[in-house]
This record gives C-alpha cells, sequence and structure tokens, in this order.
C-alpha cells in the first residue's frame, strides 16, 4: 500500500487531507446554520399564524352569532363594525373579508386599497368541507408572498357553512427572523470553522510530518533489516 | 512511536476534532438563542396583547349588561379552551378590582409548586406587566360600566396572561434533533461526493495514512497503492471475479452508476415533502378530496414506475446502457422542468407519470448493470451499492427540498430536482465500458420477452420467494412509512416534523446495515438465512411496536423495520436471479429482475389501501398488529417454499452449486 509520494509538497498535502474533514465541518456548519434560522423563523411564524387565527375566529364569532339567530350574512350589521375595530387593533392585519355560501365577497375591509386575489377553488374547497368537531371550526392557512392567508368556515345553527371569513396578514416578522439570525449565523459558522481549520491543519501536519521522518528512515536502512517485508 | 501510540495519539486527535465540532455547534446553537430570543419574546408580546384583546372584549361585554365579573359564568372553561388553542401561553389569571382572585388557569406543564408561587406574585402585578420567575407576564385590565367621573369607565379587575421567557428554549429538543439532522445530511453529502470525485488525490492521501497508521514498526511500505476513488467495499466487491486490467474501470463505473442511481433518487426526494400539498393546490376537479387530488398524481408516478420495471431490461439491451441511463435521466429531468411551469392538476398527473416511467427506467437500468458488473459472487455487494445511494438520498432528500420550498417556493425545489436529474444525464453518457461489453446483447434485445414472463410466472421457488417476501415486505414499508406511522404519530398528538424524523429512522436502519448484509450474503455465498432474518426482524418491529404503544413504539416500528428490510434487500434481489438463472439456457435474469420489480412495486402500491382497510377494521394497534403477523406468515411461507433450494458455502469468489454456477456465467458473458 502507497503511503506517502515525497514528491508531493508537505503544504499540498496537509491541504487535501485536511480539505476532507474540514468540508464535512463546513456542510456541517452551513446546514446547522440554515436550519436553526429556519427553526427560530418557524417558531415566530407559528406565533404570527395563531395570532391570525385568533382575529378571524373574533370575527367568525360575531358572524356565527348572526347566523344562529336567523339572520343572513349580508343584513349583519355587528359585522362591519367588528371588522374595523379588528383593523383598528392590529396594524399587521393587512385584508379581512367576508365571504358568502357562494365564494362571492360581500364586505373587505383593507389597509391599502391593494386587495390580493384569492383563488375561487379555494373557497370553493373550504365550503365543500363537512363538519369537523364541534369546537373546531375548519380553517385553511397558507403563506403567499409576504403574506399569511387564512380562510376560516363561519356555520349556522345547522352545521352548514353559511359564510367564509379571509384574513390577511403581514408576515414580515417572521420572514425578518430569518434575515436577521442568518448572517450572524454563517459569520459565527465561518469564524468556528477557522478555528477548526487550524487545530484540524495542526493534526494532520503533525502526522504528515511524522510519515515523512519515518520514510527518510526507512529510505536510508538497508533492506535485509529484521521485519523489513513487503 | 510504536503503532499503538500513533492510533492513540491520531484517535485522540480525531476525538479533540469531534469535540471541537460539538462544540462549535453548541456555540452557534448559543448565538441563535441570543438573536432570536428578542424576536421570539416581542411576537409572545403581541400574541399575549391580541388574546387579552379578545378576551377582555368577552368580560366588559358581561360586565356592560351588568354582570359582576365574579358572577360571570364560564369563565374557566373559556380559559381553558384559550390555553389549549394557545400553547405558548403558561397561565390566565383574573383579579378583580380589589386583587382578588376570580379565576386561575395554568397549563399542564407547570407544578403545582409553581402555580403556588405564581399566585402569590401574582398580586403584586405593576399597571404595565411584570416579570414574574421565568414568566413575563401581560396586564389587560377590565373596564366597562358607566363613565366614572373622569371620564372613562371603572376599572372592573385585570386579566393576567403569562408567557414563558424561555419558550426558545422549549425548542431545543427539535433544535438538537435539527442539528443532529445537519450533522447526518453533512457526511451522506460529502460521503457520495467522495465516493464519486474522490478518485483522485484526497482519497489516496487518507488510504496512506490509514496504511502508515497500522504499519507495523520497522516495516517497509508496499509501493501498490489502493484503487482510487472507491471506498474498500467497492473494490472488494469486483476484485475476487475480475481481471486486475478492467477492474479500474470497472469499479469508475460501478462509482459512476451509484452518483446517477443518487442524483436521480436526490431528485426524487427532493420534491417529496411538498409533492402532495403541491398539488392539491393545483386546478383539480371540485368533487375530488384533497387527499385524493394529491394521492392521484403519486398513484401515477408510483405506476409508471412499476411498469417501467420489465421495459427497462430489453430497453438496456437494444440501446445500450449509456443512451438508456441518459435518456431515462433526460425524461426524469424534463418531467421535473415541465412540472415547473405547470399550474395544471391534469398536466401534473402526466408529468408525474412521465418522471416516474424516467425514475423507474434509471433505477432498473442501474440494477441490471450493477448485477453484470458485480460477477457472480460480488452481486448482493454491487446491488447494496445501488439501495446505499437510494437511501443516502431518501435521507438527505426530503429535509433539502423542505428546506428548498420552503424558503423559495416549489418551483425553485423542482428546478434544483431538475439539476439533480440533468447532472446524472450527463454523467450517464461517460458509462464507457459497461457500453462496449454488451455489445452482443444490443442487437437482438427486445423489449419485453414473453419467455422471460413465462418463466417467472411458472417458476414455483420465484414466484414463492415474490409472493411470500418480496410483496409482503414492500407492502409493510409502504403501509407502514406512508400510513401508519403518520397516522399513529398525529394520533398520539406528535407534529409531522416528528414524523419525519420517526421515518428517518427507518431508512439510518437501512442504511447502517444494508451494507453489511450484503457483504455477508455474497462472502458465505447464502441468501436465504438472511431473507429470513430480515422477515423476522420486519415482523419484530411490529410487535414491539404494539407491545409499546407510544412514541417509543413507533421508533422501534421504523428503526427495526428498516433494519429488517436492509437485511432481506440484497440478498433477495440475488436470489431471484439465481433461481431464474438456474433454470437453464432459456432463462433471462435480467428480464426477470425487471418483472421481479414490477411485481414488488405493485404490491407496495398495495400497501396504502391495505394499511387504509385494516385500520379501518381494528383501528392503527391492529394494522400494526395485522402486518406483523402477515410478516411472520410470509417468513414461514418463504422458508417452507424455498426448502429445496441449496445454498453452499464456498470459498470467496467461486460459485458451490453447477446451476449457480451456470447462472453466474450467463451474467459473466454478459458482461
Amino acid at each position: 500500500m502507497t503511503i506517502a509520494n515525497d514528491a508531493v509538497p508537505v503544504g499540498r498535502r496537509v491541504a487535501r487531507l485536511a480539505g476532507l474533514p474540514l468540508a464535512g465541518c463546513a456542510v456541517v456548519l452551513l446546514f446547522a446554520a440554515l436550519l436553526v434560522s429556519l427553526r427560530l423563523e418557524k417558531a415566530v411564524g407559528d406565533l404570527v399564524d395563531d395570532r391570525v387565527a385568533l382575529l378571524a375566529s373574533q370575527l367568525t364569532e360575531v358572524v356565527e352569532g348572526g347566523l344562529r339567530f336567523g339572520v343572513p350574512v349580508a343584513d349583519q350589521s355587528e359585522t362591519v363594525r367588528k371588522m374595523r375595530a379588528l383593523m383598528d387593533s392590529d396594524a399587521e392585519l393587512q385584508t379581512l373579508a367576508l365571504l358568502d355560501d357562494t365564494g362571492k365577497v360581500l364586505l373587505v375591509q383593507d389597509r391599502d386599497g391593494m386587495v390580493p386575489a384569492l383563488s375561487p377553488r379555494r373557497v370553493q374547497r373550504l365550503l365543500l368541507q363537512p363538519p369537523g368537531r364541534a369546537v373546531e371550526r375548519y380553517t385553511r392557512s397558507w403563506r403567499e408572498h409576504s403574506s399569511v392567508h387564512t380562510l376560516m368556515q363561519a356555520r349556522d345553527a345547522t352545521g352548514t357553512t353559511g359564510a367564509v371569513i379571509w384574513a390577511v396578514y403581514a408576515a414580515q416578522a417572521s420572514q425578518a427572523v430569518f434575515e436577521r439570525t442568518l448572517p450572524p449565523l454563517l459569520w459565527t459558522s465561518v469564524a468556528l470553522l477557522a478555528g477548526l481549520a487550524l487545530v484540524v491543519t495542526a493534526g494532520v501536519g503533525w502526522v504528515v510530518l511524522a510519515m515523512r521522518q519515518r520514510l527518510g528512515r526507512q529510505a536510508t536502512a538497508p533492506f535485509s533489516e529484521p521485519g523489513a517485508s513487503s | 512511536m510504536t503503532t499503538r501510540w500513533r492510533l492513540a495519539y491520531v484517535t485522540a486527535l480525531a476525538g479533540v476534532a469531534v469535540l471541537l465540532l460539538a462544540a462549535a455547534l453548541a456555540v452557534l446553537a448559543g448565538v441563535a438563542r441570543h438573536v432570536g430570543s428578542p424576536l421570539v419574546v416581542m411576537a409572545l408580546e403581541r400574541n399575549s396583547a391580541t388574546i387579552g384583546t379578545a378576551l377582555r372584549i368577552q368580560l366588559e361585554r358581561a360586565v356592560s349588561i351588568g354582570i359582576g365579573l365574579d358572577q360571570v359564568v364560564g369563565v374557566e372553561p373559556v380559559l381553558h379552551e384559550q390555553l389549549t388553542r394557545h400553547r405558548e401561553v403558561s397561565f390566565f389569571a383574573l383579579l378583580d378590582a380589589q386583587q382578588r382572585w376570580i379565576a386561575f388557569v395554568a397549563s399542564p406543564r407547570l407544578t403545582m409548586a409553581e402555580q403556588a408561587s405564581l399566585r402569590r406574585g401574582l398580586l403584586q402585578v405593576s399597571p404595565d406587566g411584570l416579570t414574574q420567575g421565568a414568566y413575563r407576564v401581560a396586564r389587560t385590565p377590565i373596564a366597562a360600566g358607566p363613565p366614572a367621573e373622569a371620564g372613562s369607565p371603572p376599572q372592573q379587575g385585570v386579566l393576567l396572561i403569562g408567557y414563558p421567557l424561555n419558550y426558545i428554549d422549549q425548542q431545543v429538543d427539535a433544535l438538537v434533533l435539527d442539528l443532529a439532522v445537519a450533522v447526518l445530511i453533512a457526511v451522506l453529502l460529502v460521503a457520495e461526493c467522495l465516493r464519486f470525485a474522490g478518485q483522485g488525490a484526497v482519497w489516496r492521501e487518507w488510504a496512506g495514512v490509514r496504511a502508515f497508521m497500522l504499519l507495523p514498526p520497522g516495516e517497509v511500505p508496499d509501493a501498490s497503492g489502493p484503487k482510487p476513488g472507491l471506498a474498500p467495499d467497492q473494490a472488494h466487491c469486483v476484485a475476487t471475479t475480475r481481471p486486475p486490467i478492467d477492474a479500474d474501470r470497472r469499479l469508475g463505473d460501478i462509482a459512476r452508476l451509484r452518483m446517477v442511481v443518487f442524483l436521480v433518487a436526490l431528485s426524487d426526494e427532493l420534491c417529496r415533502p411538498f409533492l402532495a400539498i403541491h398539488a392539491y393546490h393545483l386546478d383539480g376537479p371540485l368533487l375530488l378530496s384533497n387527499a385524493v387530488l394529491a394521492g392521484i398524481p403519486l398513484t401515477a408516478f408510483l405506476l409508471t414506475w412499476a411498469f417501467s420495471q420489465p421495459l427497462g431490461v430489453g430497453l438496456l439491451r437494444r440501446h445500450g446502457a449509456s443512451a438508456c441511463l441518459s435518456g431515462a435521466a433526460g425524461l426524469t429531468a424534463a418531467g421535473l422542468l415541465a412540472t415547473m411551469a405547470t399550474d395544471s392538476w391534469y398536466a401534473l398527473i402526466a408529468l408525474r407519470a412521465l418522471t416516474g416511467f424516467g425514475f423507474g427506467g434509471v433505477l432498473i437500468f442501474a440494477q441490471a448493470l450493477l448485477l453484470r458488473l458485480g460477477g457472480a459472487s460480488g452481486r448482493a455487494q454491487a446491488l447494496a451499492q445501488f439501495v446505499a445511494a437510494v437511501v443516502a438520498a431518501g435521507m438527505c432528500g426530503p429535509v433539502i427540498g423542505g428546506l428548498l420550498a420552503v424558503k423559495f417556493g416549489a418551483v425553485l425545489a423542482f428546478g434544483v430536482a431538475a439539476a439533480c436529474a440533468l447532472t446524472a444525464m450527463f454523467l450517464a453518457r461517460g458509462l464507457h465500458l459497461v457500453e462496449k461489453s454488451e455489445g452482443a446483447l444490443v442487437a437482438s434485445g427486445r423489449v419485453l420477452s414473453m419467455v422471460a414472463v413465462r418463466n417467472t410466472v411458472r417458476h414455483p421457488a420465484l414466484m414463492a420467494l415474490m409472493v411470500f417476501s418480496s410483496i409482503p415486505g414492500k407492502l409493510a414499508s409502504t403501509a407502514v412509512l406512508l400510513m401508519l406511522v403518520p397516522l399513529y404519530s398525529i394520533e398520539m398528538g406528535h407534529s409531522p416534523s416528528v414524523t419525519g424524523r420517526l421515518l428517518l429512522l427507518f431508512f439510518m436502519g437501512f442504511f447502517l446495515v444494508s451494507g453489511v448484509s450484503a457483504r455477508w450474503s455474497d462472502r458465505w455465498n447464502v441468501r436465504k438465512p438472511f431473507i429470513a432474518i430480515g422477515g423476522l426482524v420486519s415482523a419484530a418491529a411490529c410487535f414491539v411496536a404494539c407491545a409499546l404503544d407510544s412514541l417509543w413504539g413507533l421508533c422501534a416500528l421504523c428503526g427495526l423495520l428498516g433494519l429488517g428490510q436492509a437485511w432481506v434487500a440484497s440478498p433477495q434481489i440475488v436470489l431471484a436471479t439465481q433461481l431464474i438463472e438456474a433454470r437453464g439456457a432459456s432463462a433471462d435474469g435480467e428480464m426477470a429482475l425487471g418483472l421481479y420489480r414490477l411485481v414488488e412495486r405493485l404490491g407496495g402500491a398495495l400497501g396504502p389501501v391495505l394499511a387504509a382497510a385494516l385500520i379501518g377494521q381494528w383501528g392503527l394497534r391492529g394494522a400494526v398488529l395485522g402486518l406483523g403477523v402477515l410478516l411472520t406468515l410470509g417468513c414461514a411461507a418463504t422458508a417452507w417454499a424455498l426448502r429445496h433450494h441449496r445454498e453452499g458455502v464456498p470459498a470467496a469468489g467461486s460459485d458451490a452449486s453447477p446451476a449457480r454456477a451456470k447462472g453466474s456465467s450467463a451474467v459473466e458473458g454478459r458482461a
């Protein structure tokens, strides 16, 4: 088995040998930085989802209250007041809309006059969902561009879906977490990798020098020396 | 310095490096906590304010119609419900204007002593809220009724909402798992890249260091170097069966084939975490449920994959390895590229079918080629290269694909998957050794041989192997991985991320053992005991899961099933080809392999259906138990059906039985 080729300079040999563990460490640190940043983003994102669902459920309760007394969605006056109150209560709530049981938008409150497009299929799918457990409303959340969208069913006294609440919430907060945590984590990774590189290179350098010394001795030793073999 | 001291020194160095890496990861986690904690606390603060407002409105409504705060009925159930919905909240407390307790509801995570301590401390709440031990308390005044002299209504009470300041630390388990996954993925990716790209200097240098460490004092090193580029197991699998002149090229081809398989499998695995969600967001028929919308494209993929298996071998003979492999990888890439552009559900089905055909083609071509390259006694190890590449891709792909989809969207993730398939296509064009050696077969190849089909169907031992061992194994794997573990885990209240990590245990078990089982199977030239052990371990996995009936049970189910299937995988396919080749001159091992894979894949497609039926009949636990019984019966039936099939224990590199020798030589001749 070839142990070492003396034609290769020590520096190049050390770089080759140290490159392998350091490449592994670099990939580990890179993935770790990415995964940890995403974990933090997810932690904040879950809290944002929770908040938007809570806001939507407050409007849903008002709409369901009206539906249970037989008041059609279009005739509910309290709904508009509640929508305004909710919009005022949270500056990041961008759009709040009430859709009827055919998916048509009845009422919209929005902050900047730019109501995002909503796929009618998404609403129709939600309307088609059968009643689930009584305590849980059927809700669908998704992220689009920089917003969290939540659709929530509002049911009447018979359990039939009478309306759908649509809330759009700015998700910059959770995205900012990723953007704010990743750079320091990457820089930390680079610094840690530099430290690891020093230690690994020193260790590998010792091994290479020991090999060269050993081979140097062997080159000058007679082949008849006891213990020499192929 | 003696060998022992050298080894001890290098081991210590390696240990220090590992410790340093662990310390680096801990530092990274610490920095993440430091940077992320204020952002998380800010989000918690806003959630508490929103929850407080929602509850305040309800309470004020009651107070405004004249009901005293202490007379409001149902406060505690409402607070309990909110506590269940908002897991980030640790407790709710409601006090009246005289600081008397009306309600206190705390999360079950808090001990009684903690709750008592909190109740004492909460009475000194300042108007701006306070930090009470490890909790931050948000204060929401309840004010309703006729306006007082100053103009604002009098305060009727106060609602306190507590959330943990160390909320981010509660995610530490998930964080540790993330870091472990990062290490695992890094090791697998670097290892796979090195197997292919490390044919040059780096691998040789490390082999040299290893040799130096093990060299006894005074011994002269050997001048003949290690074979470049491949791990020792790869080298072993051909070294005993091939002339040394061909060995280097063959090793290079095995490494290239493994990389092609890895890249194509990675292209599929990258899409796995988000494909189902992507499918039901597309424009499909409204009558179909979300699950069906997601399932039909997946089924189309599985079916074309299955049907590509028998066709693949014929295509390989007609058009050659390089053309077939690059064509199939190209089909996969084209399917994925087109998927990037489509927003039609029907188009997605067609494209998944196309991708499935390409993907299945690459897999069957690679298996057939590895069987040729592996020779007579190295087949299981050659196939283990294939299995290891697929499993490594299965471990890395979903995590990376999930990351890409979350951060950059499904379109970019499809693009990365297509790039992997395209790279595989270009790599496949360099398989010259295999291409040249199959000249005779290229001219006379047929796409599907009816003789092979007849031979397969009429072969009782092969049919028994398929029906009693392959199909139950594949069926149990798909049922467990696609249906039972996800559903069981969710029923226990765990999140989908926990399910993903449970499934990772299957692949880890598989990855750890498949190479060992293949090596031992080839060394002893026996397959039946491995199939029996694998079947029994797989069955035991189901029984252990039923007995434990907890998260640990699911861990055991995934891990042990992975181990069991790893024992079976390579020996089973080698036994199948040996059985068909033992029939004589008309036997066609590669075509049988294609048919065998077809039947196996169709069995796999039945897994979710059977699981659904078993769950409907006996529930989740009963379904797992049923699969255990099925695997046990299958194992017993396989042993009984193959009792007359004799296996020898020859010296390495030679075959024991004349039949096998004949079959082996047939494969040797093709390669």
